[in-house]
């Protein structure tokens, strides 16, 4: 049946973009559960991972170069991370309002954009996936590229690794209770400035990775960040800012309706994820999972 | 000798308002008392300063389009990421028709009223689902819900001519046909027409500003539950400051429409929605007029950085940055206050010395 697999591989290929939305969206929760900020930059460290990725893999023109790359990558956009969370982000957190972090990640976002263009020039670039995983599985109903299934496998560990690291571990613990409520945390003594610049820069490493993840799916420019941000904001309006769960539950779902629009009219997959969002709200203004109280780590 | 004690200090710091040198003052109180008057006065006057009219109704349009949005900002305190949706919808609502159906010149200006409209339309349509909820959420959504329209328009390129915008639309004409019509071709004479609209469109937001409903936004926007409590319909009111809104946004980009010829798909860029956020922040966010010299603040910086530099992310990433970063009350505010503390300190210590001579005097008599 051609239609089954058709769908089956849709699914599938929604499985993998999903996974790829819910680290960016957990991204996005951790940081603004803890330090309030919605990170309009966030898009811009998942573009820069990609293309310090794609710099990487050419000097080192090996086939490991792109797990190589898997391992530098988080690790130079984290340092990016606390050069930006130091020096731009720290200023804000004593400051209330919504305008003021909203529109400086915004600056910093078009920053990031001119350095990328400075840098790597306007010009749309390609990655390839890496050789050993350019093969096609067979899957039974479907044929379904190996590279894909490898991302899907390794959004998973990440995000398997970010629930240990909150629920698990004492910094983990920290940063739960931070997120409920500072002042206390603060009073006990703890340096809440190195809790911010770790969760900050977390968030922003694991955008990197999942930038270079993405990139032999997608085509590669400069501003491609924002079309990525857009659609995480939906999933964080869907499964809400203060929910790990709902971070991996409503990007799967989104990443599977955009994908399956594809099967019904590919000119409509742009427009889709944003009615579902307006639907969702109508049915469900309370969210995925509504208020849950408990923390991030959840 | 007598010692100058906290309270003689703080006394005189009522005083700061008749420490503005004479003339200033004046206007300043003047332009505090009459605002729209002021507004009107200073595009009016414009022109004595140089003949650059199709800038001046650039201008004009995202004073305008900045005053629209903090009905809902500054009003309400309702923080959007999409009110270019409205703009769009306002300049596309006023070309499709103008471009599609074949009309007469002199009934071309109607095509404001599509505009305004549609844009109004939208507006309750985004507002009902985006006030479901609140905060950061709100913003969040509205960004989605003008995405959704920025790729309809998009692909529904018969209609909206896509990618390509829409073309061709006419300059309107006002009068009527072979009796008496005024036409409106050049940019000087579109200019003063625009001034003309705009001028109608202040009042309208002045009443609005210091009407009971205005204030009742003000009291959603310092209390929502407060609000809730005293007995306010909050979320009727809410959508209403955001129909209002659009509204208005709606008009500013008819003028647009009307000014370019030509509508494009930047009018429904979220960049704009960036933009016209940054221009509220920039003017000072609770006062009527400060959006408007936010706008024309915002545009004088750009274009002055963006000779410097081939990017034009580079000078706007740094404008946004620095501004939040360095005049957390918008450069108007924070300039006003530090003034405002110069002047007051400079009187003070002038007035000390005064003292100090007077008492030496008094001494030596």
């Amino acid at each position: 049946m051609v239609a089954t697999e058709a769908i089956a591989t849709q699914l599938l290929n929604g499985i993998v973009y999903g996974s790829i939305l819910s680290m960016i969206a957990m991204g996005l929760s951790i940081i603004f559960g803890l330090l309030g900020i919605i990170n309009f930059a966030h898009g811009a460290f998942y573009a820069l991972g990609i293309y310090v990725g794609l710099t990487m893999i050419n000097a080192i023109a090996s086939p490991f170069a792109f797990f190589l790359a898997l391992l530098v990558v988080p690790v130079v956009i984290g340092i990016a991370g606390v050069g930006v969370e130091r020096t731009i982000i720290q200023p804000l957190y004593d400051r209330d309002g919504l305008l003021a972090p909203l529109l400086l990640t915004f600056g910093l976002m078009l920053v990031i954009h001119a350095v990328i263009i400075f840098i790597w020039g306007e010009t749309g670039r390609s990655m390839a996936a890496p050789e050993m995983l350019a093969i096609t599985l067979d899957l039974g109903i479907t044929n379904f590229p190996a590279y894909r299934l490898f991302v899907a496998i390794f959004m998973l560990l990440v995000g398997g690794l970010v629930w240990v690291f909150l629920n698990k571990t004492e910094l983990g613990m920290i940063v739960r209770a931070a997120t409920e409520n500072r002042t206390i945390v603060k009073v006990l003594g703890i340096n809440i400035n190195r809790i911010y610049t770790i969760v900050f820069v977390i968030g922003t490493a694991i955008a990197g990775l999942a930038g270079l993840l993405h990139a032999p799916m997608i085509n590669i420019y400069p501003e491609m960040g924002t079309e990525i941000l857009i659609i995480s904001f939906v999933v964080v309006v869907i499964g809400g800012l203060n929910s790990f769960k709902g971070s991996i539950v409503a990007g799967i779902l989104v990443g599977v309706v955009s994908s399956l629009s594809f099967l019904v009219w590919p000119a409509l997959t742009n427009i889709i994820i944003f009615v579902f969002m307006a639907v969702f709200l109508l049915l469900r203004p309370q969210g995925l999972f509504g208020q849950e109280v408990g923390g991030i780590g959840h | 000798m007598r010692s100058y004690t906290k309270e003689d200090l703080s006394s005189r710091q009522n005083t700061k308002e008749d420490n503005y040198p004479e003339v200033i003052g004046k206007v300043a109180r003047a332009a505090n008392r009459h605002p729209v008057l002021a507004i009107l006065l200073v595009f009016l006057s414009l022109p004595l300063y140089s003949f650059n009219f199709t800038l001046f109704t650039f201008l004009l349009v995202f004073a305008l389009f900045a005053m629209a949005y903090n009905i809902s900002v500054g009003q309400t305190g309702i923080v959007t990421f999409g009110h270019a949706a409205f703009f769009g919808l306002g300049a596309y609502g006023t070309a499709i028709p103008l471009v599609h159906l074949d009309i007469p010149p002199h009934l071309a200006f109607a095509a404001i009223l599509s505009g305004v409209g549609l844009a109004a339309l939208g507006g309750a349509i985004m507002g009902y689902i985006a006030l479901q909820r609140r905060g950061v959420y709100l913003a969040l959504i509205t960004l989605g819900l003008a995405q959704l329209l920025f790729f309809v328009f998009f692909q529904w390129s018969s209609v909206t001519g896509g990618d390509d915008g829409l073309y061709g639309i006419p300059k309107p004409t006002l009068g009527i046909p072979e009796l008496f019509v005024i036409e409106f071709g050049s940019p000087a004479r579109y200019y003063f027409l625009s001034i003309a609209v705009f001028g109608i469109a202040l009042l309208g937001m002045y009443k609005l500003y210091h009407s009971n409903m205005g204030r009742a936004f003000m009291a959603i926007r310092e209390n929502e539950q407060r609000a809730r409590y005293l007995g306010y319909n909050v979320n009727r009111l809410m959508l209403a400051s955001f129909v209002l809104s659009a509204t208005f946004s709606g008009l500013a980009g008819s003028i647009y429409a009307f000014h370019l010829s030509f509508v494009g798909l930047s009018t429904l860029h979220w960049i704009i929605s960036g933009e016209v956020n940054f221009f509220v922040i920039l003017g000072g966010i609770h006062t009527f007029v400060g959006p408007a010299i936010g706008a024309g603040l915002y545009f004088v910086i750009r274009d002055n950085l963006s000779d410097l530099v081939s990017y034009w992310q580079l000078p706007v990433g740094l404008i946004f940055i620095g501004i939040v970063l360095y005049f957390p009350d918008g450069l108007i505010g924070t300039i006003r206050s530090k003034l405002e503390r110069e002047i007051t300190l400079k009187s003070h210590s002038q007035r000390i010395i005064e003292q100090i001579n007077d008492q030496n005097q008094e001494e030596e008599n």
